[in-house]
């Protein structure tokens, strides 16, 4: 047995120690190993990748986040020189050596021709002018013309000089850098324009993106117990932190970049970009470590979930006002007037270092005055840090220390359930409060804010305040009902103990959030009425479909949380996908654009199919619902609503793009063109239907869609006898309809353009409507979308809702015959459970109204 | 037949594949009503995953578990009335006080708050948490959350108790406790159905025990029916050892 000392020191003897540089190096690849585990994790699928990372969807990983960072930072560029162009025309006028005003060559060209005198040579000059400075907005283009006028005056066109429009420039060489005082305040202005980017950096980092404060649990404990001194680990954290800053490299890089090149540094542009980048990486990394350090020893947890709430909302604001002032527009000039004046200080802070050197100093004092500052701030984060934990890293205890709290009130106001947890939730947690509630009204406060043409027409237009006061409401779901599951966090185990089935419990939830989200709208409705110069009761149909609208909306929000949340995806924060927010706002654009349109036809089709949209979304997740928490185990395949929408969907943009290629392309006339364009799409949407049910293995399937012939000889007899008489039936009702419309003479007008639909080549005009049009109109609304229904619904729910999305999809004259066919249709399909008999009503249907038109016509 | 000869759980052929990994294999076991049972095996023999099978949390690949006749995924929601789940690690809602996560469970269960106040004072106090209850639900020390868990589970007075690793991370008063619990319930006439990985206490505390291995039964019944191939005086640990042994030559 050896002694206890020898294995001791034999021990310490064989690890290596542990120096800054590699401690540096270990923490930036853990920092970037997790960050790239985090963004790749968006992209697993669920069948089986529980026990194994497929290497494909990684590398695909990579490209994908390749692809992002690249276009994010070109966008950068783009948006930098059009702020130094903005920054350039705020500064002033650029005078050559003979005291010539540089201009524009076009507006140069316009104005070397303006002759005459008087009156008419104002008119002239204005209209030049006017060709110009386009990216200015309209103070700064008069404070333009006001100079460009009074150097004319003076001089004449000899008081120009032509050059080349810098806006066209991607990277505009802007002549300011070359005199020394404009260059100042160029290099002023823009050094504040960095101070605003680090304090957003700033927010943004420290706020609700930040996962680790805020946590009971946090990893630099962990790392404490490394071997590593306290000024290693601090120096090796702040470094790490400024390695792996995605803001530097995708933002700062490419903007000092772009203004290197500008200020005509040439080929030492990135290079001394790049020197300027880590120079800032590190400064902000030192800043962002001493606060978490220092928010950890000040404050319990909950407390710096409040504080992140409140850094969420000032990072969030900061940006916009960076995002909205960078395009042109009042922000920078007013940035150049501050920087001149009394605010010089701004521009001069030490954020701004990079651009400062710009000024007469040499490359070599600027890479020594840049890694001095660098490594002064560095020691100074971690003299602070290490003097913040010199009594321990962590004095706030977060467990339980044994304290009697208040007693809590029963709370008797708060309602019983799920929808008591919640209000409860929402109450306590100010960070979920802030972004559920407050940050609706933050964005939209600063739209109508800064965007004053929109707080016009919302006073002139009711039908703009209405889609307003919906856009407002539909925003604040975004936060609250798309969450419906993914806020449930590793609580949800919770909800499988009860009684009841999980997508009951989030249903009631969807209310709750639908409430909040109404009580927005109608509170900006009833705000706007009050702007509004008069309310006609036309408004208030208006109003109803922004409320109406909310309401659905929300349900449709939830099916698509639900839908869209993976729980068993490990962090919290990440389990709804990317794509089902973007898809949400996408739908709920649409819906107010309906709300501007025109005709109450577009609306009441729109209100239509956003409810069945909303039905199809919840008759999916109670099919997911039982499955949510198993990784391999699908629910059964079967025919849905959802399917037979996007099949409508499909044939009806096919229809027109495939009659438009018909007619542009291959000069084929109208009326067979439609003919074809129905075929066709009507045979594609239905080839990839089947071929898609078949893939997903429907069980079935034939019977589902009616497609099976029935077995006895009678029956298809009977099948094909009721087709014949329901046909009939609503052919008669078509002609009586058509009747009606013929002999009441206020309707004249409307029957006109219910014939006029007709008017077509008669031999194609027979084809599409007795062959065409009914085969593929039936497979999909009676097949598909009926099917999808009823297996949920009872016959009469059925019946009525497909006739209707059928009937909507038709023009509004023929609507009411329309409706009463697809309702014998669907029953009569029901009846006979074969997709021939409503074929056959259809075509019957289609040939008596043929008739009926031609008789009268 | 009368009714208490119908096992309470039973499990036939139970099966759950994810992707080419049996997590369970044919798993065949039953428990009668008033049973104390445990389903003994190490980490990752499979126990969770049959817990959360018969929770109706999971699908099985093949085979059925039913309980009380019902079969445990499809009856999944008429099942908890009479089901009470305790998990290895139970999680919380933020912000929300130990009271108020007990009010939500009765109110979810369809309780009114008076018959709440008094189910769940009744447990507090048996479980010794009435100090703790007011505080927020994340705070609580890990025995704690347990405690907390367990009288949500029995909130509803259910006929079947499923915990899973009950006594993972407990502190001997707290363990001796929930023995104590346990045993009390079983001679109310409950069923309890509990998955360990510590053989002295499935020896000590149980009726009925089923060995679970690499998601295989190794063998179930009594203590004297799994000691019946060995020679006498073994201990469970000696049976456990020689029925894995078994499985692992049975699979290689």
């Amino acid at each position: 047995m050896m002694p206890v000392s020898s294995v001791w020191t034999k021990g310490l003897l064989a690890r290596r120690e542990l120096t800054v540089i590699r401690a540096v190096l270990l923490m930036a690849g853990l920092l970037a190993r997790r960050f790239c585990n985090r963004l790749l994790s968006g992209l697993k699928k669920k069948k089986g990748d529980l026990r194994s990372g497929t290497g494909r969807k990684r590398k695909m990983g990579v490209v994908f986040m390749a692809f992002v960072a690249v276009s994010m930072a070109w966008s950068t560029m783009v948006v930098t020189g059009q702020v130094l162009n903005t920054l350039g025309s705020a500064i002033g006028p650029v005078y050559d050596a003979e005291g010539r005003m540089e201009m524009d060559r076009r507006v140069y060209r316009e104005l070397a021709q303006v002759k005459g005198v008087g009156k008419d040579r104002d008119r002239a000059v204005k209209q030049a002018l006017g060709r110009g400075w386009t990216h200015l907005d309209t103070a700064q283009r008069e404070t333009w013309e006001r100079t460009v006028w009074a150097q004319y005056r003076d001089r004449g066109i000899d008081g120009f000089s032509p050059v080349a429009p810098n806006e066209r420039a991607f990277i505009p060489k802007l002549k300011q850098w070359e005199i020394p005082e404009s260059r100042w305040v160029l290099c002023k202005a823009l050094g504040a324009l960095l101070l605003l980017l680090a304090v957003t950096r700033y927010f943004a980092t420290l706020g609700s993106g930040n996962q680790d404060l805020g946590q009971v649990d946090w990893s630099a404990e962990w790392f404490f117990t490394l071997p590593l001194p306290a000024r290693h680990f601090f120096t090796a954290q702040i470094l790490g932190h400024a390695l792996v800053d995605p803001f530097s490299w995708i933002v700062a890089l490419p903007f000092l970049t772009v203004l290197f090149i500008s200020a005509g540094l040439g080929w030492w542009a990135p290079a001394a970009a790049l020197l300027g980048t880590v120079y800032l990486a590190v400064v902000m990394a030192s800043l962002q470590v001493l606060t978490e350090t220092w928010l950890r020893k000040k404050l319990a947890s909950s407390r710096l979930k409040n504080l992140q709430a409140v850094f969420t909302v000032l990072g969030m604001s900061s940006f916009f006002v960076l995002l909205i002032g960078c395009r042109p527009g009042p922000m920078l000039p007013w940035l150049v007037e501050t920087v001149k004046g009394s605010a010089g200080w701004m521009g001069m802070t030490p954020f701004a270092l990079p651009i400062l050197f710009l000024g007469d100093t040499s490359e070599v004092s600027a890479v020594i005055g840049h890694t001095m500052a660098a490594a002064l701030v560095l020691s100074g984060a971690v003299a602070g840090c290490i003097w913040l934990v010199r009594d321990g890293l962590v004095t706030v205890s977060g467990a339980y220390a044994g304290r009697r709290g208040a007693r809590s009130s029963p709370g008797w106001f708060i309602p019983a359930g799920i929808i008591g947890k919640d209000v409860r939730l929402l109450l306590r947690d100010r960070n979920f409060f802030v972004q559920a509630l407050v940050v609706p009204l933050i964005l939209v406060g600063f739209q109508l804010f800064y965007n004053g043409g929109l707080a016009n027409a919302i006073g002139l237009n009711f039908q703009y305040a209405a889609a307003f006061a919906y856009g407002l409401g539909a925003y604040a779901l975004t936060s609250t009902a798309l969450g419906v599951l993914a806020v449930e966090g590793n609580a949800l185990w919770m909800l499988y103990g009860f009684p009841v089935p999980l997508h009951r419990i989030m249903l009631k939830k969807t209310v709750l959030w639908a409430g909040f989200a109404l009580a927005y709208t109608v509170i900006a409705l009833v705000v706007c009425s009050f702007m509004a110069r008069e309310i006609e009761p036309a408004d208030l149909i208006y109003a109803g479909m922004a409320c109406v609208g909310v309401v659905i909306h929300a349900f449709i929000a939830s099916g698509l949380g639900m839908l869209g949340t993976d729980p068993l995806e490990t962090e919290v924060k990440r389990r709804l996908r990317v794509g089902t927010v973007n898809l949400y706002m996408v739908l709920a654009a649409m819906f107010g654009y309906a709300i501007y349109a025109p005709s109450w036809w577009t609306q009441a089709a729109q209100l239509v199919l956003s409810c069945l949209l909303a039905y199809a979304l919840w008759q999916k997740v109670s099919d997911h619902a039982p499955y949510l928490l198993d990784p391999v185990a699908q629910p059964r395949p079967q025919v849905s609503l959802a399917d037979g929408l996007i099949a409508a969907l499909a044939f009806f943009v096919l229809q027109g793009l495939v009659s438009l290629i018909a007619v542009l392309v291959f000069k084929v006339t109208p009326g067979p063109a439609l003919t074809i364009a129905f075929g066709v799409a009507g045979g594609i949407v239905a080839f990839f239907a089947l071929f898609a049910f078949w893939r997903r293995r429907v069980p079935h399937l034939a019977e589902e869609l009616g497609l099976a012939l029935p077995w006895e000889y009678g029956s298809r007899w009977r099948g094909l006898a009721v087709g014949l008489a329901a046909g009939l039936a609503a052919g008669c009702g078509a002609l009586l309809y058509l009747f009606v419309l013929a002999n009441v003479p206020m309707l004249s007008g409307w029957r006109d353009e219910a014939v006029a639909v007709h008017k077509l080549e008669t031999k194609w005009l027979v084809m599409l409507m007795l062959v065409a049009a009914p085969l593929c109109e039936e497979f999909i609304f009676r097949g598909i979308v009926f099917r999808g229904m009823r297996r949920s619904l009872s016959v009469g729910v059925s019946v009525l809702a497909s006739a209707g999305v059928f009937a909507i999809c038709h023009p509004p004259i023929s609507v009411v015959p329309v409706f009463l066919m697809a309702v014998l249709a669907a029953w009569s399909f029901e009846r006979t459970k074969w997709l021939a008999t409503p074929i056959i009503v259809h075509a019957v249907y289609n040939g008596m109204v043929l008739l009926g038109n031609t008789m009268m016509g | 037949m009368t009714s208490n000869t119908i096992p309470l759980v039973e499990i036939d052929g139970l099966t759950k594949i994810y992707g080419d990994f049996k997590a369970v294999a044919q798993l065949k076991l039953t428990v009668a009503r008033g049973e104390l049972f445990a389903l003994l095996g190490p980490n990752g023999a499979g126990k969770t995953t049959t817990i959360r099978m018969l929770m109706g949390i999971l699908q099985p690949t093949s085979g059925t578990a039913r309980i009380d006749g019902l079969d445990c995924f499809t009856d999944r929601v008429e099942l908890k009335r009479r089901m009470g789940y305790l998990p290895d690690e139970p999680i919380f809602y933020d912000y929300l006080r130990g009271i108020e996560i007990l009010r939500f469970v009765g109110e979810m269960h369809g309780f009114s708050r008076p018959e709440i106040n008094r189910r769940a004072g009744a447990l507090v106090e048996r479980l010794e948490l009435r100090d703790a209850i007011e505080e927020y639900a994340v705070n609580y020390s890990k025995g704690m959350k347990k405690k907390l868990a367990l009288i949500c589970a029995l909130l509803h007075d259910p006929a079947l108790l499923i915990l899973d690793e009950p006594t993972n991370g407990l502190d001997p008063f707290a363990t001796r406790e929930l023995h104590a619990l346990m045993r009390e319930k079983v001679a109310e006439g409950r069923t309890i159905f509990f998955s360990t990985h510590l053989l002295d206490q499935a020896e000590k505390l149980c009726d009925r025990i089923g060995i679970v291995y690499k998601g295989r039964l190794a063998g179930v019944g009594t203590l004297e029916e799994l000691r019946r191939d060995l020679p006498t005086g073994s201990s469970l640990e000696d049976v456990f050892f020689s029925l894995t042994k078994e499985v692992d030559k049975r699979t290689t």
